[in-house]
C-alpha cells in the first residue's frame, strides 16, 4: 500500500512540472491582467472604464473551462490565432480569467483607502500619477496581499483543468495511471490529490502570512 | 486559411442541445449549493469541538478539501470510490458532481459563517450572557440573526464560485458532444 503510493507519486511527478510552470506563469500574467484591469475600471477615460468592465464580467461570468474550450477550439479557427502551443492556451485561458477576478481585489483595494488620503496628496500638489504611486498604492497593497494568496491558490487549483485540453500535467498522469491500474483508481487519485496540495502548502503558508501583514497596526 | 467557421445555422441547431445541458448545470449549481450551505455548518461545528487535536485534524482536512482542485475531487468519487475497498457502491455522475463540488465549497462557505459570526459584536455575547439567556437562545436569538445578513456579500461572491465549479463539471460531462465548441460559450452567456 504504502509503496504503491510511493510508486504513484514517482509517476505523477513526471507531469508536476508542467503544472507548476503553467501555475507560475499564469500567476505572474494574472496579477499583470489584475493590475491593468483595476486600475483602468478606474480610469478618468468612459471608453476604457466600460471596455475593462466588459472584460472583467464576460470573463468572470464565464467558467474557466469554456473559456479553455473557447481559447482552444474556437479561436484559432475562427480568427485564425495560432497561440504557438497548448501551454500557452492554458496560461492565457487561466491569466485572464482569474486577472478578471483578482482586478475586483485591486480595484476595492484602492477604493477602500480613505478619501482624506487622497485629499492630502491633492493638497500637497502631487500629480494623479504621484498619487497612485506614492501614497494610494503601497496603503492598498497591504490590503489586497491576503486575498491574493488566496487567488494563487485557486489559480492552482485552476491548472488541473488544463488536461482537458491534452496538456500532460499531474491530473493527465493521474488518469493514465488509473485507466491501466484500474483496481489503484483510489490511492491514485489520492496521490494526485496529495501532490496538489504539496504544491499548495507554501501558498497556505504565504496566505497566512500576507493575512499577518494586512493586519498590521490597524485598529479592529 | 480564410475561411472562418462560424455559421449562424449551426449556431441555431446548437441551441436545444445546449438548454438540455443548461438543466443540469442549473440543477447542480442548485443542489451542491445547498449542500455546502448546510455542510458549511457542519464544518462549524467540528472546528468548535473542545478536543485540540481532534481541532487540528478537522483544520487540515478543511484546508486539504479546499486546497485541491475540484475536478479531481469529482473524478475521485466518480471513478475511484466504487473501488474503495468494502465500499463497493458508485455514485451517478449528477451525485458524484453534486457531492463533491458541495463539500468543495461548503469549506468556503463555513469561513463567511465563521467571519460573520465573528463580525458580531463581543459586547453583544457579553450581553446575552448577563440576561441569562441559554446557549441556544444565545446562538439563535442574538448572534445568528446578526451573522447571517453579513454574510450577504461573500456569498454572492461564492454563488459565483460554485455556478463555475458546476459549469466546468457539467459542460464536461454533458454537453461535452456539442457540435460545435463555440456554441458552448453561447450557452454560458445564457446562463448568466
Amino acid at each position: 500500500m504504502f509503496d504503491t503510493g510511493v510508486n504513484i507519486l514517482t509517476y505523477l511527478s513526471q507531469g508536476a512540472w508542467t503544472t507548476i510552470s503553467i501555475f507560475l506563469a499564469a500567476t505572474f500574467f494574472s496579477f499583470v491582467m489584475a493590475f491593468i484591469a483595476g486600475l483602468s475600471r478606474l480610469a478618468k477615460n468612459p471608453f476604457i472604464r466600460g471596455f475593462t468592465t466588459l472584460y472583467v464580467e464576460i470573463f468572470r461570468g464565464t467558467s474557466l473551462i469554456v473559456q479553455l474550450f473557447w481559447l482552444y477550439y474556437a479561436v484559432p479557427m475562427l480568427f485564425n490565432i495560432d497561440l504557438g502551443s497548448n501551454w500557452w492556451v492554458g496560461v492565457v485561458a487561466i491569466a485572464l480569467n482569474y486577472g478578471a477576478y483578482m482586478s475586483e481585489v485591486v480595484r476595492s483595494s484602492i477604493l477602500s483607502i480613505d478619501k482624506g488620503q487622497t485629499e492630502a496628496s491633492v493638497a500637497l500638489n502631487l500629480s494623479r500619477f504621484q498619487r497612485m504611486r506614492h501614497i494610494i498604492l503601497p496603503q492598498a497593497l497591504r490590503l489586497m496581499l491576503p486575498e491574493f494568496g488566496n487567488y494563487s491558490i485557486q489559480i492552482l487549483k485552476g491548472t488541473a483543468l488544463v488536461s482537458l485540453i491534452g496538456l500532460t500535467d499531474i491530473l493527465y498522469y493521474g488518469d493514465i495511471y488509473r485507466s491501466s491500474n484500474l483496481s489503484e483508481g483510489p490511492l491514485a487519485y489520492l496521490m494526485v490529490l496529495v501532490m496538489y496540495f504539496i504544491i499548495a502548502l507554501p501558498l497556505i503558508w504565504l496566505s497566512k502570512k500576507g493575512e499577518k501583514i494586512s493586519k498590521r497596526g490597524v485598529a479592529s | 486559411m480564410s475561411a472562418t467557421y462560424w455559421s449562424w445555422e449551426t449556431f441555431f441547431n446548437a441551441f436545444p442541445i445546449i438548454l438540455e445541458g443548461l438543466k443540469i448545470t442549473l440543477g447542480l449549481t442548485i443542489a451542491s449549493y445547498l449542500l455546502a450551505m448546510v455542510a458549511g455548518f457542519v464544518w462549524l461545528i467540528l472546528e468548535s469541538t473542545p478536543v485540540k487535536p481532534f481541532n487540528f485534524i478537522v483544520y487540515w482536512i478543511k484546508e486539504f478539501i479546499r486546497s485541491t482542485p475540484p475536478i479531481v475531487q469529482i473524478f475521485f468519487l466518480y471513478f475511484a470510490w466504487p473501488m474503495v475497498p468494502y465500499v463497493g457502491t458508485s455514485f451517478t455522475p449528477f451525485v458524484a458532481a453534486m457531492l463533491a463540488l458541495g463539500i468543495h465549497f461548503s469549506t468556503y462557505i463555513s469561513e463567511v459563517y465563521r467571519s460573520g459570526i465573528e463580525s458580531v459584536d463581543k459586547g453583544q455575547w457579553e450581553a446575552s450572557t448577563a440576561l441569562n439567556f441559554s446557549t441556544r437562545d444565545k446562538w439563535t436569538k442574538i448572534v445568528l440573526p446578526q451573522a447571517l445578513p453579513a454574510d450577504d456579500t461573500d456569498a454572492r461572491e461564492l454563488s459565483d464560485y460554485t455556478v463555475q465549479g458546476s459549469t466546468a463539471c457539467s459542460n464536461h460531462r454533458g454537453c461535452r458532444h456539442t457540435e460545435h465548441r463555440t456554441e458552448l460559450w453561447r450557452a454560458d452567456m445564457v446562463l448568466y
